[in-house]
């Protein structure tokens, strides 16, 4: 049997295993599917229920290709993801690409800044999040959450203010100069908790997302901050980090819009529709002109699009990060989403804390 | 470091292969939709009393706008609107209990080419004990 390298067997370990599951979707699952939606038993349905809990409500809104087409985006997307990770993971090994691009560093002083920005952040939205927590404990009967949270019942309004002072504390004890990080990542996980509260009616809120992943990912660059003394350099390859995962978000939100829709998506009849259910003065107006809607719909896909090249053109960031705060604003103006300031344009913070000079990190650290 | 690096891209792009949330990390879709598929669609709760219709505000119960048509829709499209109709009752009379409307009405207020039309689904009597 020929020698062959561990490189070679991944690969073909890959190839053979997504030919299985096309081949498994096409000639069991698309059938599945069908039954679900006929309302025939079928062993998936606890499946379905964990993973698309969405599916029962949403089969009486939409015919039954809906739901094979997006049964088939799934096992495409999942190829096309691992073939593309794949490709970059071994055209960064040979190029040596990753050591250079995760190479950044930053001060003692601005890791402290943006945990202070965030943490600021967060303060001033859990007043509004006490508040209904509350409320919502009133109608604690509609309560029905995912996942693991399926096993912790809707807190009692003792038990949310314990729980704030808790995350409060928490908040205070992150600054520690030593072991600071372990409740940073505690005050990050309660706020998660809170979020999973929250959107335990069904309504999820994308408000919050690149602000929670920034957050998540800050107990990282602390625990560097702490390794490193006042004054020294920072190995800051989280705060790269958040920077993959924000622009990851932008790029996602407009690969979504192309797979789900394609070319429809800038028909006129989209950007009138939201325009329509969530009206404003300005909204409105625009609404009755389609040519001004289409040009707005290729406007904000574009940009959405070319996102991700911040990260490897950095003369493009402030036209970049420009367009995004112009982009959320008028979502603001126009449909009355998202809120003024967005949450997800005062995350760009996180393109302005790094600094140049570089010195050389053990990538094997950590 | 690289296993973090690994992990955390993972859990950020799985929501986007699978085409569903895994939170707290999320599926970014909304607005992804094309008209012709994704029905716009409100609904609103009204009350009558002294023969007059008027708009019932969901935050008395603190529930807000967007979680209310999310729950209504959840419920009416499950042919569970029985039990939506218990769980109300339950939450106003716990919250007040001096309160109680003698009729409720549940409209759908539905967008589709570019009009909108309002039709009610559902009227109920006052709740009972």
């Amino acid at each position: 049997m020929p020698n062959v390298s561990l490189k070679w067997k991944l690969l073909a370990a890959i190839f053979l295993i997504e030919i299985w599951a096309v081949a498994i979707f096409y000639g069991y699952f698309r059938k599945e599917i069908m039954a679900l939606y006929q309302g025939k038993e079928s062993v998936w349905a606890g499946v379905v229920e964990i993973l698309y809990p969405r599916f029962f409500t949403e089969k009486y809104r939409f015919s039954i290709d809906f739901f094979l087409q997006k049964g088939e985006q799934v096992l495409w997307r999942v190829v096309a993801i691992s073939w593309i990770a794949v490709g970059i993971y071994f055209w960064g090994l040979k190029k040596d690409v990753f050591e250079r691009f995760w190479q950044i560093n930053t001060s003692y002083h601005r890791v402290r800044f943006l945990q202070i920005f965030l943490l600021a952040g967060w303060l001033y939205e859990s007043l509004t999040w006490y508040k209904s927590l509350l409320r919502l404990s009133q109608a604690s009967v509609f309560y029905e959450p995912h996942l693991l949270f399926k096993y912790l019942p809707f807190p009692s309004q003792a038990l949310i203010f314990w729980s704030f002072a808790v995350l409060y504390a928490f908040g205070l004890l992150s600054f520690l100069p030593k072991y600071g990080s372990i409740f940073w990542f505690l005050t990050s996980v309660q706020l998660v908790v809170f979020q999973a509260f929250l959107y335990g009616f069904g309504k999820l809120d994308h408000t919050y997302a690149t602000w929670t992943y920034t957050s998540l990912l800050l107990g990282f660059l602390l625990y560097e901050a702490e390794k490193a003394k006042k004054g020294n350099w920072v190995n800051a390859w989280a705060l790269k980090l958040m920077q993959v995962v924000v622009a990851s978000v932008y790029l996602q939100v407009a690969l979504e819009k192309l797979l789900t829709s394609g070319l429809r998506w800038f028909a006129p009849e989209t950007m009138q529709m939201h325009l329509l259910s969530h009206p404003t003065a300005l909204g409105l107006w625009v609404a009755q002109y389609p040519i001004l809607c289409t040009s707005l719909s290729v406007i904000a896909l574009v940009w959405q699009l070319s996102f991700v090249l911040i990260l490897f053109f950095p003369p493009l960031k402030i036209p970049i990060l420009l367009g995004g705060v112009l982009f959320h604003t008028f979502t603001f103006i126009l449909m009355n989403v998202g809120g003024f300031p967005s949450y997800w344009f005062l995350v760009y913070v996180i393109w302005f804390l790094e600094l140049k000079k570089l010195p050389e990190f053990d990538l094997g650290e950590v | 470091m690289k296993k973090i690096i690994f992990i955390t891209l993972l859990l950020v792009w799985l929501p986007f292969a699978l085409l569903t949330d895994v939170f707290p990390f999320l599926r970014f879709g909304m607005f992804a939709e094309p008209v012709i598929l994704a029905k716009q669609e409100l609904f609103e709760l009204y009350t009558l009393e002294s023969g007059k219709l008027r708009k019932f505000n969901t935050y008395l119960w603190g529930i807000d706008e967007g979680v209310f048509h999310y729950l209504v829709r959840k419920y009416y499209y499950q042919n569970r609107m029985n039990e939506f109709w218990e769980k109300i009752c339950i939450t106003h009379r716990k919250l007040y209990p001096d309160s109680l409307p003698q009729v409720w009405e549940l409209y759908q207020i539905s967008f589709t080419s570019g009009t909108k039309e309002k039709k009610r689904i559902a009227t109920y009597a006052e709740c009972k004990p």
